[in-house]
């Protein structure tokens, strides 16, 4: 028995291994990657680029090595271990900095220059698939980010010969870089993959970089200096490069478990660039009902870090709590009104998410694929939100379950208005734009109108409130802790419907939504209907007597003499064929605008 | 080899290729003829597998190419109406380039890049820098390029645009070469005589409409109502040949122009001979006696009037 299993083991783990090789070689056979490799390398450009890098870097150095040794108390070894620190942190900074700038500038233009040099078509009929183009770039890219990093190497190493800075530092803060380097190459790979032309991929991949670069390293460092004292970081605090230099020492703790800050950086780094790289490999398919999942996918995983980031440590001093009261909470709101918070979160992120989702795609052949892309994603994030809040308010399973079923009715409402615009204004931006404007209106205004009004004065704007799945929420959380400061308030302004009603408030928040939603659905229904009639209409139509397929020249021959009208024209057959055309131009009037651009 | 059944792409409200039906055997070259914007570079972009058709289907091979594009892929050759070529890249690296995104193992493609150089006539290039190649020898790497996986169906848009007058009998010849090779081919130009003398078939394209295909002989003289001949004689003695004609039967028309007679022959395949030995037999010097060349611009013409009017 005990062999069976043994072998069992070996055997898988062998066939684990070899995948692994696989996948290796076939990366390093990817031909892409060769390409790029060769091409870049090739010429004196990229030898000037790593000469000046250093140049710059070498300069910097030297500059510090001057400051510090025409200070006093040079020669103590605690003196030279800060010299030791200041040149790790200058070279680590400036690399972290030289990623941002680098990486996107790499594969911005992968596939936008492809397409403006007019080989992209080429290279789409061969059979690389999608996924290895893109890996080719991406890879193509880090590996010159690699290059850099590495020929930096030696000027890192100096603070090794003067103290200060363990190993562990500089292995996590260089891991950090390779990892960032990764995320920001495949952030500008996805640009490029979405953009029309290098100029805009560059903009886009650039402002996006900086935003994303700028808010994680004040977010981080911030996290990491409210931190200090207390011995353990806030989440990610290493996802950011530049601030990895600084907190690659340090550890965090998730669900009990403690990592190195690095590590986890690392991880986030190389998960979010799968998820972009894998995105940027979807946009670059032709056959839009072919396309992969993967922003749904990169969707599921932000909303998947954005439970375990934010809540975290939350989460993992509930599940401590049992064992060591001694332990801190670092996000005392999510801990003290769980409910609340946590489903506000969940329906800001389904207000954004949905509209996006549910406008997809709309063609015969993509007609499902909208609606079923925001099913799963409603289900995703409303099943992370139960699981969550059960943990969080363990007993209030009640809650949790009618707060599910609130979202639910919330998301319905949502879909429906979005869906309902779609089928009104037929583009897929306008009624995008249209559906945030108004789902931003739906969930504002209620709140806003009713508030106006003290809680006291019976007034019949305060209904409104019902309509608000925000009250509804602080609703929930009144009836699972009667000591929320809003409980009050709550039970005076709730009086004067629900009671009669007999119904909580989220039940009647619930119905309203779901009211919102109907007509936009059903609107939808219907328009989806005429339309899987219209197309199935022009291949009736205009459908030539079928041929055997066993006389090919014949039916070659009957095709040149039967159905071209216009070489004998007849009045008869003239007016069929202008008939036909008419017919054409009219049932393509409301027809979807085009999608594929290439 | 190709079967294309009421294939239709729509762009928004603009229809680019409307219920076309088409079918080529093993071997066949078939001249996709039309205006620019006609829909030539849509249907051979559907057929290569980079746009999804909006209606109807299209098997190539026996493999349908919206529900099989990378089987396709495989057994196509499509060479688009521009293109470009890489930077800093040698003429062998790009075809080992992309033999490897075929698939071709390494120690096949030092043989295959030569064979391919050799058929296009560019061996001397093979270490050049690619962006240094003239326009013709482009063309020619790039059909070099759609050859290195031995295709058997070749989708060549406008192989011969842009180029001068010999590069262009070049790459008509490297054509032929092709089609002794057996390879089913489909090309397009919106220059008719250029593929005149190539194809066994042809398709006419105007407006997203495919308003004639099949055989050539068999739509010119559908065409023309008969068989085309033409004749050379003195000029002196045109006005007589023109009589002379003019009483036949079997002539249904035909004009002169700068000492030669154009006429359209009903008859049958070997009465031609019984024309020509009339004439001589009524004193008639006839200095050239033959079939006319096959002038598609001619049908070209007489074809999409009838559609445009």
């Amino acid at each position: 028995m005990a062999r069976i299993f043994i072998n069992a083991v070996s055997r898988s783990l062998i066939r684990a291994a070899g995948s692994v090789l696989t996948a290796l070689a076939a990366v390093a056979r990817n031909p892409v990657l060769g390409r790029e490799l060769r091409t870049r390398m090739r010429g004196s450009r990229s030898y000037w680029l790593l000469f000046g890098y250093l140049l710059v870097l070498c300069g910097a150095v030297f500059l510090i090595f001057l400051q510090y040794t025409h200070g006093a108390g040079y020669g103590a070894s605690s003196a030279r271990g800060e010299l030791g620190k200041a040149i790790f942190y200058w070279v680590l900074c400036f690399q972290a900095l030289m990623v941002m700038l680098v990486a996107p500038a790499f594969t911005a233009g992968a596939f936008t220059i492809e397409r403006e040099q007019r080989t992209l078509d080429m290279l789409a009929t061969t059979r690389l698939t999608n996924t290895e183009v893109a890996a080719g770039k991406l890879l193509a890219a880090a590996g010159f980010a690699t290059i850099l990093a590495f020929v930096s190497l030696p000027l890192a190493a100096l603070s090794f010969l003067l103290g200060g800075i363990s190993p562990q530092e500089l292995l996590g803060a260089y891991a950090v870089l390779l990892g960032a380097s990764l995320f920001y190459g495949a952030l500008g790979l996805l640009w490029s993959s979405l953009a029309r032309n290098t100029t805009a991929a560059t903009v886009g991949a650039y402002g996006s970089a900086m935003i994303i670069y700028i808010t994680s390293c004040i977010l981080s460092l911030a996290s990491h200096s409210v931190s200090r004292g207390s011995g353990t970081a806030g989440p990610f605090t290493a996802f950011n490069p530049l601030a990895a230099v600084f907190t690659s020492g340090t550890s965090e703790g998730y669900f009990g478990l403690y990592l190195p800050a690095w590590m986890v950086g690392v991880t986030l780094n190389l998960v979010l660039a799968l998820a972009l790289y894998r995105s940027a490999a979807a946009n670059l398919e032709h056959f839009p009902e072919r396309k992969p999942w993967s922003p749904l996918v990169f969707a599921t995983l932000a909303w998947a870090f954005f439970i375990l980031g934010w809540h975290g440590s939350a989460i993992a001093y509930e599940l401590q709590r049992g064992f060591s009261p001694s332990a801190g909470s670092l996000i005392g709101q999510t801990s003290t009104w769980p409910i609340r918070t946590l489903a506000s979160q969940t329906l800001l992120f389904l207000a954004l998410v949905l509209p996006m989702l549910s406008t997809l795609g709309w063609s015969p052949a993509s007609a499902r694929r909208g609606p079923i892309a925001a099913t799963v994603w409603v289900a995703v994030a409303l099943g992370s939100y139960v699981l969550a809040l059960a943990q969080f308010s363990r007993l209030h399973w009640g809650a949790a379950v009618a707060g599910m079923l609130l979202l639910a009715a919330v998301s319905w409402g949502i879909y429906g208005v979005c869906v309902g615009w779609r089928a009104i204004l037929q583009y897929p931006w306008p009624a995008r734009v249209a559906g945030y404007l108004t789902v931003t209106l739906l969930l504002a205004l209620p709140e806003a109108l009713g508030s106006s009004v003290p809680p006291e004065q019976p007034d019949p704007v305060q209904q409104l409130y019902y309509a608000s799945p925000f009250f509804a929420i602080q609703g929930l959380q009144a009836a699972g802790d009667p000591q929320a400061p809003w409980a009050e308030e709550f039970t005076q302004r709730r009086s004067h419907l629900a009671l009669t009603l007999l119904v909580p408030p989220w039940g009647i928040t619930s119905g309203v939504w779901f009211l919102i939603g109907l007509p936009g659905c059903l609107m939808s229904a219907r328009r989806k209907g005429e339309r899987r009639a219209s197309a199935r209409a022009p291949s009736s139509t205009l459908a030539a007597p079928s041929l055997p397929h066993t006389h090919r020249a014949e039916a070659a021959e009957t095709r040149v003499s039967a159905a071209r009208p216009q070489l004998a024209p007849e009045p008869p057959n003239v007016v069929a064929l202008s008939e036909s055309r008419a017919y054409n131009a009219a049932e393509t009037t409301d027809n979807e605008p085009p999608e594929a651009r290439r | 080899m190709i079967e294309v059944e009421h294939l239709r792409k729509e762009y928004g409200n603009l229809v680019a290729v409307r219920n076309l039906s088409l079918t080529l055997d093993e071997g066949d070259i078939f001249g996709f003829i039309g205006p620019n914007g006609a829909g030539k570079t849509t249907t051979l972009k559907m057929l290569a597998t980079l746009l999804l058709p909006t209606a109807g289907r299209a098997r190539i091979g026996g493999l349908d190419i919206t529900r099989e594009p990378e089987k396709v892929r495989a057994i196509i050759g499509y060479m688009p109406d521009s293109f470009g070529v890489y930077d800093d890249i040698k003429v062998w690296e790009y075809l080992d380039f992309f033999a490897a995104a075929y698939k071709i193992p390494h120690h096949r493609r030092q043989r295959i890049v030569d064979d391919v150089l050799e058929l296009t006539d560019l061996t001397g290039k093979k270490d050049v820098y690619v962006e240094s190649l003239s326009r013709g020898m482009r063309q020619r790497l790039c059909l070099a390029k759609t050859l290195v996986h031995d295709p058997k169906v070749l989708l060549l848009d406008e192989p011969a645009s842009g180029l001068d007058p010999r590069a262009r009998v070049e790459i008509k010849e490297l054509l032929r070469e092709l089609k002794r090779m057996g390879k089913t081919i489909m090309v397009s130009s919106h220059i008719l005589p250029e593929l005149a003398d190539l194809c066994n078939k042809i398709g006419i394209i105007e407006q997203g409409d495919l308003i004639v295909s099949g055989d050539v002989q068999a739509i010119v003289a559908q065409v023309r109502g008969g068989r085309a001949l033409q004749l050379r004689a003195p000029e002196a003695e045109v006005p007589r040949v023109l009589e002379l004609l003019a009483e036949r039967s079997d002539v249904a028309g035909a004009e002169a122009a700068a000492g030669e007679v154009r006429l359209q022959f009903t008859g049958t395949e070997t009465e031609p001979a019984d024309l020509l030995r009339d004439l001589v037999l009524a004193g008639v010097r006839v200095q050239a006696f033959g079939e006319q060349e096959t002038d598609l611009e001619d049908v070209f013409m007489k074809v999409t009037r009838g559609i445009v009017s």
